[in-house]
């Protein structure tokens, strides 16, 4: 039968001399000291203390540790900022006009001076392209952080509160997924009047952003089932401190990677409209304008479509490979 | 109902046709140092580092050990279900009747497995596959490897299912695995396991997962099994109380090694190493209250970096200069009995009333 | 049933019900049905003492705790602290509460923000109530990582460089910043390893005697619970079948599926004679579809047929101090 003890009782008592062993033929064998059983609250203290896996790491910065020997990430890294520095100050890499055109240059094929030639108005093709990256980075950039906004937003309430408004969220997402972006695209575009930088990049965003809004719902709605997100509402913490501070953190990896890749996507997309005729119009200078003219003296003078080409394409990679970098450092397995 | 006995019989007649030499006279199972690493970026984990241990027909060994102790991992290597890369066996063998698998190609050990040799695993909704009904599943088994009819097969799941003890065996034979309770899941996983008669069963942590009602009756499940086929019965688990009730042997494992062996009434009543001393000495039994639990100071190592010379002597309460500087060899105390320690000759003897 | 002390009960919950609905559909979604998690649950937890409560996987002790803190909606039922009924109150009653009672979990893996330091994550509730200016905070914080054994040098560390019984030591840090009175034990140790699962035990017990804390522990191994309880209840599909002391409910069980539990528990001796072990029949029925009066009649032995008609209350059958929720309660020792 089972006794009861008292709490107030330390541990069971045990026999503290360790019983000695006969020496060694040749040398005597090693004795263990007597044991001192330390008292109730010393076990637990004493090595809790212990050494922790080095200097504080946050899982950014091991992911950011990944990534800079990882040389998907270094080259797209090198294309992308190659891209911005075009973007943001075009002097840097030409000093001719894009604007300043002589009809006595007309199609004049690449040659030193002018690597890559000039178009059917005269002007410097290269300086054409180089001036062509600024409206494509910035539709990418600028589409891609607000549809990302939007996303995270709506995406925050739809996964957190769920119900009604996620029913609402949800269906309308569903109805915008079964419109297709370029014909969706040349549609709104077509009725619009003006088409310049704001009315490409709004219709953009409103294409894009269901995609991303899926995307973060569905981070938040796992992010949201941890325990450590209960403990936030248990120790008192607002809806908006848990899906800022919480959900936020934990959930944006997904679409951090997404907007990477979308980036690329907006600037081909966008190319595709301007080619199309329903995106960008003269005089305004997109890589998918110059190649819409280019398409019809293909054979005369091949330099028109291949510059603009090769600098969308390489662009668009770019942030491709951005997003394959991003995921593999971002796992969220490994983290 | 083709009675048990039969059942084994039949099967063992096709199954020796693998034209590998097994010999009766070997002990059943028998794993010699092992060495298993897994290389990986962050490092090269040192999951099992000179394990061994044997089985004989119609014993229950238990290989007891916390997280990170390796304990799953042998019992990986031993069915060949490591993957490489990032697994690798770097050394040791490990002998079915005397007849090492590591050396026998993958078509041969694809026969003993399933066959000879079978496992279960903590999870059964995980390890039964959810989109094939239980009983086509079991029934695969016998269609794939002894190349049974379909109504053969149907009929021999269902004997299966009722000698598991599922109720209406007839009627479940076509459910699915979500549509079972967990125990009953265990209950299909193991009678999967046992179609062909395999002569070793490993259970790794078969009741990890379940409520303890439920766990008394797969541990009950198992043991009149094997009383009733003479199989050998690995038991994979970190539940000291469990293995009291069930094996006839442990090993406890520690950072990749066995840290001591021997039989259960010996290990329970006088633990040959410090380890396996403050592991009983840290549980709480249910007939006892009062006092505080003694733990054991410190966590189970990183397999990335473990401790040079013991592996516990930093959570060691007897440890010595001679721990941190050099790796004790497992001392052998007679009759089976071994401990891995410097000191195991007197820790066996310490009075612990 | 009186506590330790024969004063006021801190935590006083009675017939809490709390049911979840089953949805189904796609825009307006019905309730097709129920699960009845928790089915009318009464107990009383005093000052400074340790309520265990037991019971097997869905049986809703879980449920229970999450409910009294609010983290569910109730269905029914009323939770009185110190005579307030928590289910009426307000906005910033209720974050005073989260002040008093306080959660710990069962994950420790998954009950800490893997992007917060551990500084930040102790010191959260300070920011939540808004107590203690930046300095205070940072001492307090340490002073608190002292208190359960960790290294207060290690405030600036991220969880993942913690091992399993250290997270766990931060969650409890974290559970008592604010000086709660009752701390809810959530499963504590079920995840941890055995040689670390007596550090955390100790600590508790530790910390209970130092700040005068009632535990609610909620476990499902019952030999932890007998070392740590005062009194305990056992639950089985929602509802409490028993309660007691720990020599009442362990020694002298009362209602067969106590006395099932107790007997399957596995002993750690191979000298224990297992003769008297009740195993039971068939499954854990669904609780979204319990039996009819008792729901532990489909697998108990004494089962008639009153006990399909009648729900057996849980009331002192036998004038001891001691309710059993069985109409053929009898004494039966099994361990």
């Amino acid at each position: 039968m089972s006794e009861t003890r008292d709490r107030a009782k330390g541990p069971k008592t045990r026999q503290t001399e360790l019983p000695g062993i006969p020496p060694h033929e040749t040398e005597p064998a090693p004795r263990l000291p007597p044991l001192e059983i330390p008292a109730p609250g010393e076990y637990d203290d004493a090595t809790q203390k212990e050494p922790v896996a080095g200097p504080p790491a946050s899982l950014w910065s091991d992911a950011w540790a990944d990534l800079r020997t990882n040389w998907i990430f270094l080259i797209s890294a090198a294309i992308i900022l190659l891209f911005t520095v075009m973007a943001i100050a075009p002097q840097l890499f030409t000093s001719a006009n894009p604007r300043e055109c002589f009809l006595s240059n007309s199609l004049v094929r690449p040659s030193a001076e002018h690597w890559f030639g000039f178009d059917l108005q005269g002007c410097d093709y290269y300086a054409r392209t180089v001036y062509g990256a600024r409206v494509s980075m910035s539709i990418g950039v600028t589409v891609t952080a607000f549809a990302a906004l939007l996303a995270v937003i709506m995406g925050s309430l739809s996964g957190y509160y769920g119900g009604w408004v996620d029913a609402i969220i949800a269906r309308l997402t569903d109805i915008w997924f079964a419109i297709p972006t370029i014909l969706g695209g040349i549609v709104i575009l077509s009725l619009l009047g003006t088409r310049g930088f704001f009315q490409v990049a709004f219709v953009l965003i409103i294409l894009g952003w269901p995609t991303m809004l899926r995307l973060y719902r569905s981070s938040v709605i796992s992010v949201k089932e941890q325990d450590y997100i209960e403990a936030a509402r248990a120790l008192g913490a607002s809806d908006f401190r848990i899906l800022s501070k919480h959900i936020l953190p934990n959930a944006i990896a997904p679409v951090v990677i997404y907007a990477a890749i979308t980036t690329g996507v907006i600037i081909s997309a966008e190319a595709a409209l301007s080619f199309l005729g329903v995106g960008l119009q003269l005089p305004a200078i997109s890589w998918g304008l110059m190649i819409s003219g280019a398409q019809v003296r293909i054979l005369q003078a091949p330099h028109l479509l291949l510059f603009p080409g090769i600098f969308l394409s390489l662009a668009v990679f770019g942030f491709i490979l951005m997003g394959d970098a991003l995921r593999d450092a971002l796992d969220p397995k490994s983290r | 109902m083709v009675a048990d006995g039969q059942l084994l019989e039949e099967q063992q007649i096709v199954a020796d046709i693998s034209g590998v030499n097994f010999d009766p006279e070997a002990p059943l199972l028998e794993v010699d140092d092992l060495h298993v690493e897994f290389r990986l970026r962050e490092g090269v984990v040192h999951a099992n580092n000179g394990v061994s241990y044997t089985l004989n027909k119609g014993e229950t060994l238990a290989i007891v050990g916390e997280s990170g102790s390796g304990k799953t991992v042998s019992a990986q290597a031993v069915m060949g279900i490591i993957d490489t890369p990032p697994g690798y066996i770097t050394k040791g063998a490990a002998r079915f009747r005397g007849v090492d698998l590591f050396t026998l190609d993958e078509e041969e050990r694809r026969a003993i497995r399933g066959e000879r040799i079978a496992m279960i695993f903590q999870d059964a909704l995980t390890a039964l596959n959810p989109v094939f009904p239980v009983g086509w599943q079991i029934a695969e088994m016998f269609r794939s490897h002894r190349g049974t009819s379909r109504a053969e097969a149907r009929k021999y799941a269902i004997e299966l299912l009722e000698r598991v003890r599922i109720p209406g065996a007839k009627e479940r034979v076509d459910s699915y695995p979500h549509e079972f309770s967990g125990g009953m899941r265990q209950r299909a996983m193991i009678a999967m396991a046992l179609a062909l008669g395999p002569e070793v069963l490993i259970a790794d942590e078969p009741t990890t997962a379940l409520d303890v009602t439920v766990q008394a009756q797969i541990m009950e499940l198992l043991d009149s099994l094997q009383g009733e086929t003479g199989m050998g019965l690995i038991l994979i688990t970190h539940d000291l109380a469990v293995i009291a009730e069930v094996a006839d042997r442990a090993m406890v494992m520690y950072a990749g090694e066995a840290f001591e062996s021997g039989t259960i009434d010996e290990i329970f009543e006088s633990p040959a190493n410090p380890y396996t001393l403050g592991l009983m000495e840290s549980i709480a039994t249910p007939e006892q209250k009062g006092g505080r639990l003694i733990p054991i100071e410190g966590s189970p190592p990183d397999l990335r970096n473990i401790p040079r010379g013991c592996p516990f002597h930093p959570r060691c309460r007897f440890r010595q200069e001679i721990c941190v500087e050099e790796e004790p060899a497992l001392r052998e105390l007679g009759g089976g009995r071994a401990s891995k320690c410097h000191f195991a000759e007197e820790v066996v003897k310490l009075d612990r009333s | 049933m009186t506590g330790r002390n024969g004063g006021e009960p801190l935590l006083r919950v009675e017939n809490l019900v709390k049911y979840f609905p089953i949805k189904q559909g796609i825009l307006l979604r019905r309730t097709v049905g129920t699960i009845k998690a928790v089915d009318g649950v009464s107990f009383e937890i005093y000052p400074r003492e340790t309520v265990g409560l037991v019971g097997e996987s869905g049986c809703g002790k879980s449920t229970v705790a999450r409910t009294v803190l609010r983290l569910h909606q109730p269905t029914g039922g009323a939770a009185y602290f110190k005579g307030r009924n928590i289910f009426e109150m307000g906005g910033d009653e209720l974050r005073e509460l989260r002040r008093e009672i306080q959660i710990i979990f069962q994950d420790p893996y998954a009950s800490l923000n893997p992007r917060m330091t551990v500084g930040d994550i102790i010191g959260e509730p300070f920011d939540i109530h808004n107590v203690l200016g930046k300095k205070d905070r940072r001492a307090r914080v340490q002073e608190l990582l002292d208190l359960v054994g960790l290294n207060p040098d290690h405030i600036n560390r991220f969880p993942h460089q913690f091992s399993g019984g250290q997270r766990q030591r931060i969650g409890v840090a974290r559970a008592l910043a604010l000086n709660p009175s009752v701390l809810i034990c959530d499963e504590p140790v079920s995840a941890l390893d055995v040689s670390v699962q007596a550090q955390v035990i100790n600590l508790l017990e530790k910390l209970q005697d130092e700040l005068n804390l009632a535990y609610l522990f909620i476990a499902h191994d019952l030999s932890i619970v007998r070392h740590i309880a005062d009194r305990l209840a056992v639950m089985y599909l929602g509802r409490i079948v028993e309660t007691g002391t720990d020599v009442e409910v362990y020694d002298h069980p009362l209602h067969p599926y106590t006395q099932a539990l107790l007997s399957a528990v596995p002993v750690p001796n191979p000298k224990h004679e297992s003769g008297d072990r009740i195993l039971l029949e068939g499954d854990v029925p669904s609780p979204a579809d319990p039996p009819s009066g008792c729901n532990f009649r489909t697998r108990c032995w004494k089962a008639q047929d009153v006990c399909a008609e009648e729900v057996p209350e849980l009331i002192d059958r036998f004038n001891d101090g001691h309710p059993s929720a069985c109409l053929f309660a009898k004494e039966r020792q099994v361990l």
